[in-house]
């Protein structure tokens, strides 16, 4: 297990040359430059429309390689399963409005297409590499670093530590709503309840009950991440003023 | 110098002990059983309120709410850096050590420790933390506990005396250790028998390897048996050795990984519902009527009965001045406790397990909470179980499940009828 070791991301110190791999890595993910750059290498073996196709997967692959040591399988696995229902809702309704709303999207199809293929691969690809990153470093760790230094930076990294603490604890939220909702709803998707409805009856509450709750989630989701904020401040705020007391004191 | 002072604050219901709470911090905790209106609101008077002096330690309300940090390794960490300048592992297995947690949990995330275990870390974080802070305010710090731990409490007083710090403890009426009040009602419920089959169920939780590596840990419960146990029932046991789990697999949340086991009940269902020790968070945010509305949307009778179960339990508080205001969109923890309740009664399973059910109420409400419900369970056919640490519960109990750790890996249940 030890020989991946140096593949791990999330092992690499200090904390700030992680965050510069992290960015590094991440940079295909916000720019067209690098899926441009490899597509010109490949075009000199492939048709150029071809190369350009083929450069998004490749960079999607090359993400996925990035995480996968870290995260190991089954986690890797299970951040995948979000990707590809993520993806796949974005790109079909994205699909599906640019088809009922042509004059939108002034777009030839094949230009169209090639952009849902784009985006398909960066949701499968960002999803990942997002998690790895929020997950990679540790909040009180920054807040340690930083009150050694004198800079501007200092309250500006508190504040970035703080919001990375606040978005690790997204997923402790959804972890906790899902246990909440399995014992509601077992079946995840469909309601417990459903009466004695015919079909139609049935979808038309079916699509209702969906509705409300994604917006139940919604919700839920947000209060819950909020709720420790104010607490979360108030560590972070104890931890960096004592810590600057102590290193003043030492000089 | 500061003179030591040690002040004890009951009140009535959980709202007013977070008002309380939330003005002796100027921390603002949400009052999530208020609904979401309320949180906003009171997030942006958190936002725009001038910052107050922060210097102490604390217990909230929930004990997972003031330990910020992802495992108690970092929770540990952070609370003795500004003493120690690089605590090393051993000093927080110490740490751990003193307040009866295994050093194992270090690594483990906070959200899946036990609601005593979370307690008990709160101690440990409030000793590193009693070199630099000025006062200490807890609330409800007992609750959680096995009594078999409440001499960790004391020590921790001792502590914060000896060195000349003030002590708030905020809790509710009828706290076992703090105002044991209880009431000397005579509980009278008939007992409802049903099956309960225990064919040694064990239950793996898979390594975690990002972002802290905690080892893989699996609980077997040795037991193989049939037994016919009379509801209402105790689950009871020490903290941390699995009734919660116990729970969660009855109630088919926790995936079992061997073994079995399974309820019958004379009313012919074989389903458990469970109301979770957090039952703000249960609610999903939603107001009691939303709450009922939202599940039975589809299923127009199963509604109706709940609304109708919900009207009878609530009816039963005449004197609960704050619940009676409950139609002008004021809730309250008590309402949305008995919302759950009756959207599970309505569903007409074998069993209902109240985790905890005494948690956020007062011991005067909890009681007739639980006796209110015992009486209408029974009269569906559905068995009743409790699953606490309380001793106030034996009183309502039939019979009681006894949950006692034999390794670490291992859990013995012995069952016994009164």
């Amino acid at each position: 297990m030890n020989r991946f070791n140096f593949f791990k991301i999330h092992l690499v110190k200090p904390f700030w040359l992680r965050f510069i791999i992290f960015i590094i890595v991440g940079l295909p993910l916000f720019s067209n430059f690098p899926a441009l750059f490899i597509s010109q290498i490949l075009s000199k073996f492939f048709n150029p429309e071809f190369a350009l196709i083929i450069s998004y997967p490749l960079i999607s692959f090359f993400i996925w390689l990035f995480c996968l040591p870290s995260l190991g399988l089954n986690k890797f696995l299970d951040y995948m399963s979000a990707a590809f229902l993520m993806a796949l809702t974005t790109v079909i309704t994205s699909s599906l409005l640019q088809n009922l709303f042509p004059f939108i999207f002034m777009e030839n199809a094949y230009a169209a297409s090639v952009r849902l293929l784009r985006l398909y691969f960066n949701v499968l690809a960002v999803f990942p590499w997002s998690l790895t990153f929020i997950n990679s470093f540790s909040p009180d760790s920054i807040i340690n670093a930083l009150t050694q230094l004198r800079t501007p930076f200092r309250e500006a990294g508190l504040h970035f530590a703080l919001a990375l603490r606040v978005f690790q604890h997204v997923g402790t939220v959804v972890s906790k709503l899902l246990l909440i909702w399995k014992e509601r709803y077992p079946s995840l998707l469909v309601m417990r309840h459903t009466g004695e409805n015919k079909k139609i009856k049935f979808i038309f509450a079916w699509v209702r009950w969906l509705a409300y709750s994604v917006i139940d989630w919604v919700y839920a989701s947000i209060i819950l991440t909020f709720e420790p904020i104010p607490a979360m401040v108030n560590e972070f705020e104890i931890l960096s003023e004592r810590n600057k007391k102590n290193d003043f004191s030492e000089k | 110098m500061n003179s030591a002072t040690y002040n004890i604050y009951t009140f009535d219901t959980f709202e007013k002990l977070v008002d309380r709470f939330v003005a002796s911090t100027g921390l603002y905790f949400p009052k999530l059983s208020e609904g979401k209106d309320s949180f906003f609101k009171g997030f942006y008077n958190w936002l725009s309120a001038e910052k107050k002096n922060s210097n102490f330690a604390l217990i909230a309300p929930e004990p997972s709410q003031a330990l910020s940090l992802p495992n108690p390794a970092q929770v540990l960490y952070s609370a003795l850096k500004p003493v120690i300048n690089s605590p090393s592992e051993d000093c927080i297995f110490e740490y751990l050590y003193k307040y009866g947690l295994d050093p194992s949990i270090s690594t483990q995330p906070i959200t899946t420790l036990s609601g005593g275990e979370m307690l008990l870390l709160n101690y440990a974080k409030a000793e590193a933390q009693a070199d630099y802070a000025e006062r200490f305010i807890a609330s409800n710090p007992i609750f959680w506990l096995n009594s078999s731990r409440y001499h960790y409490w004391l020590n921790l007083k001792e502590l914060y005396s000896s060195k000349q710090k003030s002590i708030d403890v905020i809790v509710l009426n009828g706290d076992t250790y703090f105002d044991n009040t209880d009431s000397e009602n005579d509980f009278n419920i008939k007992p409802l028998e049903f099956k309960l089959s225990i064919q040694e169920p064990k239950v793996c939780f898979p390594e975690i390897r990002f972002p802290i590596y905690h080892a893989a840990r699996a609980i077997s419960y040795k037991c193989h048996k049939e037994i016919i146990v009379k509801s209402p029932f105790l689950i009871t046991g020490d903290n941390g050795v699995g009734k919660s789990i116990f729970s969660g697999m009855l109630s088919s949340i926790v995936d079992i990984n061997s073994g079995n086991l399974s309820v019958e009940a004379i009313n012919g269902a074989a389903s458990c519902r469970l109301v979770f020790q957090e039952a703000v968070s249960q609610c999903f945010a939603l107001t009691p009527v939303k709450l009922i509305s939202g599940v039975f949307c589809a299923d127009y009778e199963k509604k109706l009965l709940a609304q109708n179960f919900f009207q009878r339990l609530i009816s039963e508080f005449n004197n609960h001045e704050e619940l009676q205001m409950s139609d002008n969109n004021i809730y309250t923890l008590l309402s949305l406790k008995i919302a759950l309740i009756a959207e599970r009664l309505a569903d007409k399973p074998a069993l209902l397990l109240l985790d905890e059910p005494g948690w956020g109420l007062s011991c005067k409400d909890a009681q007739l909470l639980v006796y209110k419900v015992a009486l209408l369970a029974h009269e569906l056919g559905i068995a009743l179980g409790i699953v606490s640490h309380q001793p106030t519960w034996h009183k309502f109990a039939a019979s009681k499940l006894t949950l006692k750790r034999l390794s670490q890996n291992e859990v013995d249940i012995e069952y016994e009828s009164f």
